[in-house]
């Protein structure tokens, strides 16, 4: 009996209505996708069978706690159980959402363990192990890195990257993780995996070489809808047959058909330009014939395997194919700033302090990069604290005692650093640039954006709230590159303004998330927002800014995808801005913040937040001389923070 | 009341409101409105049913059990930080299963998409992980080790490496 003809028979029988059917299609489906196991389709048949005598059904009726059974027994489940038997049910049969859901609520230790029990726990651990990475601009401590970022590289999907690292202030988690504090960082699990530096003899030579797929090669940068499926089919979750340790992989035709050990190719200490460019144009390896050809049978199968997963891969992630519609429609629109339409200022007082003091960190901008001093006090209530120093963590004793001086970083290093995210970290998604301060020129920092960047056209997020910008050139190459962020994080830069602002928000059509909190930004970065992104965007974090009521209170009538809005501190605003919030229109709203406003009348607090119905609105801050009592729209779940004294309330 | 009907065709007259503990099975009811028709749950065998009628049903008044189809599901928001130690004694207890049920259950609640007791099934079996090296974690889940011992040994220097403490 067929899939089909049973759903057929659910869905004629039991529901008369068409949307039905394809309802149940689309779950039968769904579980196939899943990959559950052999037993649900020995269950569909048997089941499609015994559909069509209605009669004979074991009869149970559950109500109030108590179990009424009526039991006819009928051989056809008899026969059922027989073929439960045969397969052996263990925690094999959970696929990898499940697993991957379990592996989350494990502490680091415990998680360590877990990937240590089978190759499939191994891929799946690493996806969560590695995926949030520290790269410091320090040569001796990536190079270590190396061999390690071969095998793991492809999990990692979040990169910050770091000044020389004993700077950095840390904190360990309860999980066992660092959480190293960034400016603006709201992310639920701040957890960082942060390299230690190995001896040479220790270091780890490389039995499982993936060469992952350049996350630019064979893209064209600029073409974010053509470059979004591949870089979505290599997606580290969930495919994992492309990657079975056992199998060496090669960089090229030649070393493989010199050498089948991939340690030889591992161990090729600086890659130079003209090498690592035969790094990224060499294809991904299992599109390759001639690879496969190479390879064992066992390596063949993968591939094919790898081809059937991906297939279902892309099925089974809707969000993916989501996004590739909302990227399709975006070719012809697309608008590259060119050079004459960038807004030029006068810098040239600037940058020649520039020249001479890059580091000095601007007064009022917190954050581990804006300072030299490994003393930074740490705001992070952890219970306990781990000043990280990884110089004297091991035989790094140069690096030891000049970590209380001034620490230039080299072009190699920058050169270095990118060559290996791009070599080896092809998926990462989320990036995060803490100011350099090792950097001593302007131009060199704008450059290492441009190289970041120009490896991850692709990027989604973007944290620049530590690194200190002076012109319009850093959000610029922003707007040049990075057309498919989603979410951009510039809080505390207060040198940025409406001109920095403005390209972004055209060229990244598609942004989501934008927090500029403590920013020059004023109303015409939110007549922008209101006229380019009102349908897409979802969180808004504009606290502290000097923006209009007028100017708010047009993008709040326009933007019904707002989930966030947070303008803690805007002064400007008062009742004519909370006058123009509509439940209605803003279904979506959950997260309101008004701290510290001082222009709201009882009267039209009422009238928003009392008469009006705010069903999913969860978390409410606002200054009122009043009692909660004017607040009876909000849900009974709801937070409500009336006159917080402290950011913390 | 609604009758809901295993892969074996057992039937089950549960609630209304505790069979809409299930997403999938909510979505289902209102696509089709009021029926006296079984609604087939073909991929879940009515033993497993059982115990997920039994869980809805002691849950049934919980406040903020999640019904909301938006909710978060995306496996990416999945709330890591959510610890595995904070169980209610009667969950605990309803989950001291044999392993075969307990990942049926698990299986089950996902496809019906039950959140709670997805959640509750995620942190029972995570604490049988908890504490235990790769060993005894093979050991108890009957796991086979397919890792070479050079293997074993380059994922145990990796893990040391990037060692957070």
């Amino acid at each position: 009996m067929s899939k089909n003809n049973s759903e057929k028979h659910f869905s004629s029988k039991a529901f008369n209505s068409p949307t039905h059917k394809s309802n149940i299609a689309q779950q039968t489906d769904d579980h196939s996708l899943l990959g559950k196991s052999k037993l649900p389709d020995v269950r569909r048949s048997i089941n499609g069978q015994q559909t069509k005598n209605s009669e004979g059904h074991e009869f149970f009726f559950y109500n109030q706690g108590k179990l009424y059974v009526n039991t006819p027994s009928t051989s056809k489940i008899q026969l059922f159980e027989n073929e439960e038997k045969t397969t052996s049910l263990n925690v094999q049969i959970l696929n990898d959402e499940l697993l991957l859901r379990i592996f989350m609520l494990l502490q680091t230790k415990d998680l360590k363990n877990a990937s240590m029990v089978c190759r499939k726990w191994r891929e799946l651990g690493a996806t969560l192990l590695w995926k949030r990475m520290v790269f410091p601009m320090d040569k001796k401590i990536l190079s270590s890195m190396k061999s390690f970022l071969i095998s793991n590289g492809k999990y990692i999907t979040s990169a910050m990257i770091v000044p020389p690292i004993n700077m950095l202030t840390a904190t360990t988690l309860a999980t066992g993780g660092l959480s190293i504090p960034i400016t603006g960082s709201s992310s639920k699990n701040d957890s960082w995996s942060i390299p230690k530096p190995l001896s040479r003899s220790g270091s780890i030579s490389s039995f499982s070489g993936t060469v992952p797929h350049s996350p630019r090669s064979s893209n064209l940068p600029n073409y974010p809808s053509s470059s979004r499926s591949s870089f979505l089919k290599h997606r580290p979750a969930f495919n994992y047959e492309d990657r079975d340790f056992s199998k060496n992989y090669y960089l090229n035709n030649e070393d493989a058909a010199i050498n089948n050990n991939f340690r030889a190719i591992a161990n090729i200490r600086d890659l130079t330009d003209d090498q690592s460019s035969i790094y990224s144009n060499f294809p991904y390896i299992s599109d390759s014939d001639s690879i496969a050809q190479l390879a064992t049978p066992d390596r063949r199968n993968s591939a094919v395997l790898n081809f059937i997963n991906q297939e279902r891969q892309d099925r089974q992630d809707p969000s993916a194919s989501e996004e590739l519609e909302s990227n399709s429609y975006s070719l012809a629109d697309m608008r590259i700033p060119s050079s004459s339409q960038k807004k030029p200022i006068n810098l040239s007082n600037i940058s020649t302090a520039i020249g001479q003091s890059a580091a000095i960190p601007i007064p009022g901008t917190p954050g581990v990069g804006n300072t030299l001093s490994t003393e930074l006090p740490s705001s992070c209530g952890s219970s306990c604290r781990l000043n990280v120093d990884l110089g004297s963590a091991s035989n790094y004793s140069n690096f030891f005692t000049e970590k209380n001086r001034f620490h230039r970083i080299s072009n190699s290093t920058i050169v270095r650093l990118q060559q290996y995210l791009e070599c080896y970290c092809p998926n990462i998604i989320d990036l995060t640039v803490l100011n350099p301060n090792g950097l001593t020129n302007h131009d060199s920092r704008i450059e290492l954006l441009e190289q970041l960047f120009s490896t991850y056209p692709n990027l989604l997020h973007l944290n620049l709230s530590d690194f200190i910008m002076w012109d319009v050139e850093a959000t610029n190459l922003v707007a040049q590159s990075l057309h498919s962020l989603r979410s951009i994080n510039l809080t505390n830069r207060v040198e940025i303004g409406d001109q920095d602002m403005l390209s972004v928000i055209e060229n990244c059509y598609i942004l989501e998330e934008i927090k500029v909190r403590a920013t020059n930004i004023s109303d015409v970065f939110i007549e922008t927002v209101e006229e380019r992104l009102f349908s897409t965007l979802k969180v808004l974090d504009i606290g502290g800014c000097a923006i209009s009521s007028k100017a708010l209170s047009n993008l709040v009538k326009k933007a019904y995808n707002l989930v966030e809005l947070r303008a803690w501190s805007c002064l400007r605003i008062n009742d004519d801005f909370l006058l123009s919030l509509n439940s209605n229109f803003l279904s979506r709203l959950k997260i309101l913040d008004l701290m510290d406003i001082n222009g709201f009348s009882n009267d039209v607090i009422y009238k928003i937040f009392g008469l009006q119905k705010w069903q999913n609105l969860e978390y409410l801050r606002i200054r009122a001389k009043c009692d909660s009592s004017l607040f009876s729209g909000l849900s009974k779940t709801a937070i409500l923070k009336l006159n917080p004294t402290s950011i913390l309330d | 009341m609604v009758i809901l009907k295993s892969s074996e065709n057992q039937l089950f007259n549960v609630d209304r409101a505790v069979a809409e503990k299930s997403v999938l099975i909510k979505n289902m009811l209102e696509d089709i409105g009021e029926t006296d028709e079984p609604i087939p749950i073909s991929n879940v065998s009515g033993e497993v049913l059982k115990k997920v009628i039994e869980y809805c049903e002691y849950h049934k008044n919980d406040e903020g059990f999640s019904n909301d189809p938006d909710a978060d599901t995306d496996i990416d928001n999945f709330d890591g930080a959510a610890s595995s130690d904070n169980i209610e004694p009667w969950d605990e207890k309803f989950m001291d299963l044999d392993q075969e049920m307990l990942f049926e259950l698990l299986l089950a609640s996902n496809y019906l998409n039950i959140k709670p007791l997805l959640e509750l099934g995620c942190k029972t079996v995570a604490n049988m992980m908890k504490g235990k090296s790769a060993e005894e974690i093979r050991k108890l889940f009957n796991i086979h080790n397919d890792f070479t011992p050079e293997e074993e040994e380059q994922i145990r220097k990796e893990n040391e490496w990037a060692e957070d403490q």
